[in-house]
């Protein structure tokens, strides 16, 4: 890399100003309770999903713990660092149907290193294994009650099998934050963002380079062609830009306050691609 | 039917109490309280279980003989590392050697825990990423775990206890090892030969729990997670 090329720093997002969180004092007894059960219950369902990942839940997840009412499948969203599937369709087929088809390769490459062995849906994951823990959280219940915005910190690792029959094992540490609502007596995932910070091989050295060209790192490409491109969170050189930021207080979830496409700044300001 | 302000609050109180019950026990793990463990946070009953990878330590005697050789181990370590580091260790008393060298960190993530309709007793799952030191017959060395705690819980006198414990671990693999490969073992030192002839009791239930992942791995689910129940009977048990 010469002069020319170094990257320019990300522009930092102050989006968090920081206000000490005032429990909020005008809730009676009944109310308190059922505020800090509903933050237990977005917690928890966060936490599901990390067993549903590491089970190869996909679909299930999306039918269980992600929103099932139309009005609000359609303006789901998954962001990553590259951009945003926005709808239920765009969703699933990036999270479930691309992530099946990666893993019917690898069974079929793992069958051939292990005659014998079935071929069937059941076995998908063979060599495989990915946990996402969910750590560090903030919750915050919107003032109207309706909603509900959370922080995570994820040190995960996903290991995949590979055609020549080893694997390939990488921390990933994301930062995870969510927009939850409430539908059916429960709370819904309506907008995710896994926003990566690092990915690295296991055992590799720490002094290793590690700089990876825009359209080179692994886990952009498996990404995929999103509903909107956009390099939402640029973590070379772990730079923070500090997207997504912690949740804060607040009355009522719009677009331009959610973890949605529409709530980051660049999106605003109208840089998409 | 909304539960009511009384239910929904002694329902969270005894969240919060079995998570930190779970906290407090790893992280008396991680000071090497190995000794006291199981009368400060284990129930009373003879039903209770251990399990782990290998197998099952099944009762008390069982769960009791497993710390108590854990608790073995880990004075011959220290008393190996002071003679291996006069400098820095010679001084210190029996009392004071104890625990050093091993390291356990296995801070508890993503629980998901339900309690009895009943109230006597609840289950609950977290994920483990672990980050660790032994002092084997190669000497100090680092390790990295990723695994499961299940745990099913039972009241007491008033209070939570641990009743059956399942550690399973998928990856217990060298720091700084690629852990899809075989770990690349750390030579022997004379220092530390005695460690070669320790050894912990195998479960009394031996079984294979939960294979390690190799890339030869079938893919392997985790434990079930829990589910809403009313009594003990109607579910099922991490334990054997």
């Amino acid at each position: 890399m010469n002069g020319k090329d170094i990257k320019k720093a990300p522009q930092f997002f102050a989006l968090n100003n920081p206000v000490k969180y005032k429990m909020p004092v005008h809730l009676n007894d009944d109310e308190m309770i059922r505020h800090v059960w509903d933050i237990e219950q977005v917690r928890e369902l966060m936490n599901i999903r990390s067993y549903f990942i590491a089970n190869e839940m996909r679909l299930q997840e999306l039918e269980q713990l992600w929103v099932q009412e139309p009005e609000h499948k359609m303006s789901a969203s998954f962001g990553a660092n590259w951009g945003f599937f926005v709808g239920m369709d765009a969703i699933k087929s990036f999270y479930v149907d691309a992530h099946n088809a990666k893993r019917q390769k690898q069974l079929d490459a793992y069958c051939e290193k292990h005659p014998g062995f079935e071929n069937k849906p059941e076995n998908k994951g063979a060599g495989c294994i990915n946990m996402h823990p969910m750590s560090t959280s903030i919750v915050r219940i919107a003032g109207d009650g309706k909603t509900a915005k959370g922080i995570w910190y994820c040190i995960g690792q996903d290991t995949e099998y590979n055609e020549d029959g080893g694997a390939a094992a990488l921390w990933m540490n994301d930062k995870v934050c969510a927009d939850f609502v409430r539908e059916g007596g429960g709370w819904k995932l309506w907008h995710l963002v896994i926003s990566n910070d690092m990915n690295y091989g296991a055992g590799k050295a720490y002094d290793a380079p590690t700089y990876m060209e825009p359209g080179t790192d692994p886990a952009e490409i498996a990404f995929g062609k999103p509903t909107i491109p956009m390099l939402a969170h640029d973590s070379t050189y772990n730079w923070s830009d500090n997207w997504p930021p912690m949740p804060e207080p607040y009355e009522t979830l719009m677009p331009q306050n959610s973890y949605g496409p529409e709530g980051h700044p660049k999106y605003q300001g109208g840089e998409k691609a | 039917m909304m539960e009511s302000t009384q239910m929904l609050t002694k329902r969270f109180e005894d969240l919060r109490e079995i998570k930190n019950l779970l906290g407090k026990y790893v992280s008396s793990l991680l000071l090497k309280r190995e000794g006291y463990v199981l009368a400060d946070f284990w129930s009373n009953r003879e039903d209770v279980c251990l399990g782990l990878n290998s197998g099952y330590y099944k009762g008390r005697e069982a769960v009791d003989g497993y710390f108590q050789a854990v608790g073995r181990k880990t004075e011959l370590q220290g008393k190996l590392l002071q003679k291996a580091f006069p400098k820095q260790l010679g001084e210190l008393t029996e009392k004071e050697l104890y625990g050093v060298g091993p390291f356990e960190a296995k801070p508890l993530t993503s629980p998901v825990v339900r309690i009895a309709g009943d109230g006597e007793s609840a289950k609950g799952m977290w994920m483990v990423q672990g980050s660790n030191t032994d002092v084997r017959a190669c000497g100090p060395v680092t390790y990295w775990t990723w695994g499961v705690y299940c745990v099913d819980f039972i009241k007491e006198d008033g209070q939570w206890k641990l009743w059956h414990v399942l550690y399973l671990e998928d990856i217990n693999h060298a720091s700084g090892q690629d852990w899809t490969k075989p770990e690349i073992p750390y030579p022997d030192l004379p220092e530390f030969e005695p460690l070669k002839e320790f050894s912990i009791p195998e479960p009394n239930v031996k079984q294979t729990v939960r294979e390690y992942y190799t890339p030869d791995r079938p893919f392997t689910s985790l434990p079930p997670l829990p589910v809403q129940y009313e009594a003990f009977a109607d579910t099922f048990s991490y334990g054997i």
